[in-house]
């Protein structure tokens, strides 16, 4: 039984401008079942996105290997079955646009892959439909905000049918409406579709909505977990240069100076609230 | 001369700008924005994609004419003449969104020398400024020598600001210097740029989405919202009203709405919060109170 993505000692090197050699990778061990919602954190230069570019043969392994919905990446004949499982999109929407019109857009990756107009069409339509963008789609891209542009991004992976999609921080030039609208569609995609999302982020409100978070550091994985399990790992994180969200903060500090003994993994405002009504009101939440 | 003292650095008077006037894309980015800088000032401009930060920033320097209304620095509208413009560009410095595509030079040296080279400066004088604005971003002066290429976006990113601060400008206007940076990253910018601001007395202008970031640095924020300015106060007095901010697309801080959800429970809490520090405070004092000790 083969799994989404396997990666088995994965090792990724490369010189810089002084010829010295790096591991961005050094061994990493990840495999990320079908259907599930994962994220990957790291600070800057963690690995995060070269592992990322694993995921679809955009890098190929130095050491070890990755397979992709049972295919290794590194046999080269395999290489657009593998992207057509697995599809990515990146940080910057303006970089992956490539057509005038929206719906033109997302039809590009289908009509390098010969699909019948019929088919491109009633494709298309679904992916728009999906991403919320269906009503746009004779706009032009390049006046769109940053999050719809990021939606038509998402629509043109959609329509060509992925397993998997790895998404490389799609939110970081976003403002919070932005945001929330990309990270709504990928819920749905994952709810309604079943489709596997690896999702890259730096925002820790955005983490803790995945069933999983793995945290890379110098191109190892240093923890893999449950939100819940990771993110009360406050003093972990922070030497890793990773915050956790404020909820959990603000317990822990509250344990700290009113020995207030409440359990701290609360992820979300209202859980957070929970805990601090019960003990808000004299008792041990 | 009399009474400048109380000139205020920057100001804009009923600034309005439309786009694409006579098309059918005719769009109204300001509406009749007023807004006074004191020197010293430390603000942060907050909004929604297509609030008109953006067009509002643009007017600072002059990349924009506003369609009608003026911008005054030190007390002079500095669209009155077009010469005089690229002077106030070389005081009022703005420094751009992922500024790190911007480098273009050989050499990171080269590259921060550009703005004073433009000025006219000499070159003992430029070779002053491009070492004094390493310095003033924490870079070695050894990177001087290297390509911009062998940096990494971080690194980047400073050299962009150091380009903007060898110029000495008196005002510096920064938009989302922190989009895409990692946490401890934010953090780093964040420090460099209040070191700015206290030990340089520059004059900040801080356009960001983030209401959390907004105000753990500024001292005053402006909200904008469909080209207006919505509301502007001190942090305490702007997070106090969280129902409107989140009526203007911003989201409030979590530790915020932990307490706008237990005041909603009918617990007493203030809210006027946006810190883990001081939600601490807030809870402390409140639970004194429903418990009656």
């Amino acid at each position: 039984m083969s799994e989404m993505i396997q990666a088995e000692q994965l090792t990724f090197r490369y010189t810089d401008f002084s010829h010295t050699a790096h591991l961005a990778l050094d061994g990493v061990n990840l495999t990320i079942p079908y259907g599930q919602f994962a994220a990957i954190l790291g600070r800057n230069g963690s690995g995060k996105s070269t592992f990322a570019k694993h995921c679809n043969a955009i890098a190929l392994p130095s050491g070890g290997r990755v397979l992709v919905d049972g295919m290794d990446t590194l046999q080269p004949d395999l290489i657009w079955d593998i992207r057509r499982a697995c599809s990515m999109v990146f940080q910057n929407p303006d970089n992956q646009i490539v057509a005038t019109v929206v719906e033109e857009d997302v039809a590009f990756g289908l009509e390098n892959m010969g699909v019948p107009p019929k088919e491109i069409r009633r494709r298309v339509n679904e992916a728009l439909h999906m991403v919320d963008m269906y009503e746009y789609r004779m706009h032009a891209p390049h006046l769109l905000s940053g999050g719809q542009k990021q939606r038509v991004a998402i629509a043109g992976v959609l329509a060509m049918q992925p397993k998997c999609i790895v998404l490389d921080e799609p939110t970081a030039m976003l403002d919070p409406r932005g945001r929330a609208d990309v990270m709504h569609v990928l819920h749905r995609l994952h709810k309604e579709k079943g489709i596997t999302i690896v999702l890259i982020t730096h925002h820790m409100d955005e983490a803790v909505q995945a069933e999983r978070v793995a945290v890379l550091d110098h191109g190892h994985l240093i923890l893999d977990g449950t939100p819940r399990r990771i993110f009360v790992q406050t003093r972990k994180l922070h030497s890793l240069g990773l915050t956790v969200p404020q909820s959990v903060q603000l317990l822990e500090a509250l344990n700290g100076c009113a020995q207030a003994g409440l359990e701290i993994d609360a992820l979300t405002v209202e859980e957070c609230a929970d805990r601090l009504e019960v003990w808000l009101k004299g008792g041990r939440a | 001369m009399n009474g400048q003292k109380q000139t205020p650095i920057l100001e804009v008077r009923g600034l309005s700008h439309v786009y694409s006037v006579g098309t059918p894309f005719e769009q109204k980015a300001l509406d009749d924005v007023n807004l006074s800088v004191d020197k010293g000032e430390f603000i942060a401009i907050i909004g929604h994609t297509g609030s008109g930060k953006s067009t509002l920033i643009q007017h600072l320097n002059g990349l924009l004419r506003p369609t009608t209304g003026q911008v005054l620095f030190h007390g002079q509208d500095i669209f009155q003449k077009t010469s005089q413009l690229r002077k106030i560009r070389f005081q009022i410095g703005l420094l751009f969104q992922y500024p790190e595509y911007q480098l273009f030079e050989e050499t990171v040296g080269q590259d921060i020398a550009y703005g004073p080279a433009n000025m006219g400066l000499h070159n003992s004088e430029i070779t002053r400024r491009v070492s004094d604005a390493l310095d003033a971003v924490g870079l070695p002066q050894s990177i001087a020598e290297k390509s911009p290429f062998e940096l990494s976006g971080g690194q980047k990113r400073r050299v962009a600001l150091a380009g903007v601060l060898a110029m000495q400008p008196e005002i510096l206007v920064l938009d989302e210097p922190t989009a895409g940076l990692d946490p401890a990253g934010r953090e780093e910018m964040f420090e460099l740029i209040r070191d700015l601001h206290d030990k340089r007395d520059t004059t900040i202008l801080l356009v960001t989405h983030s209401m959390e970031d907004a105000a753990r640095v500024a001292s005053r924020l402006i909200v904008m919202r469909e080209g207006q300015i919505f509301l502007t106060g001190a942090p305490a007095q702007v997070f106090g009203q969280a129902e409107a901010l989140e009526r203007a697309g911003l989201t409030v801080p979590q530790v915020t709405k932990i307490l706008l959800a237990l005041r909603a429970r009918g617990i007493p809490v203030d809210t006027r919060c946006y810190t883990v520090e001081q939600a601490v405070q807030k809870l402390l004092a409140c639970r004194e109170e429903v418990l009656g000790c």
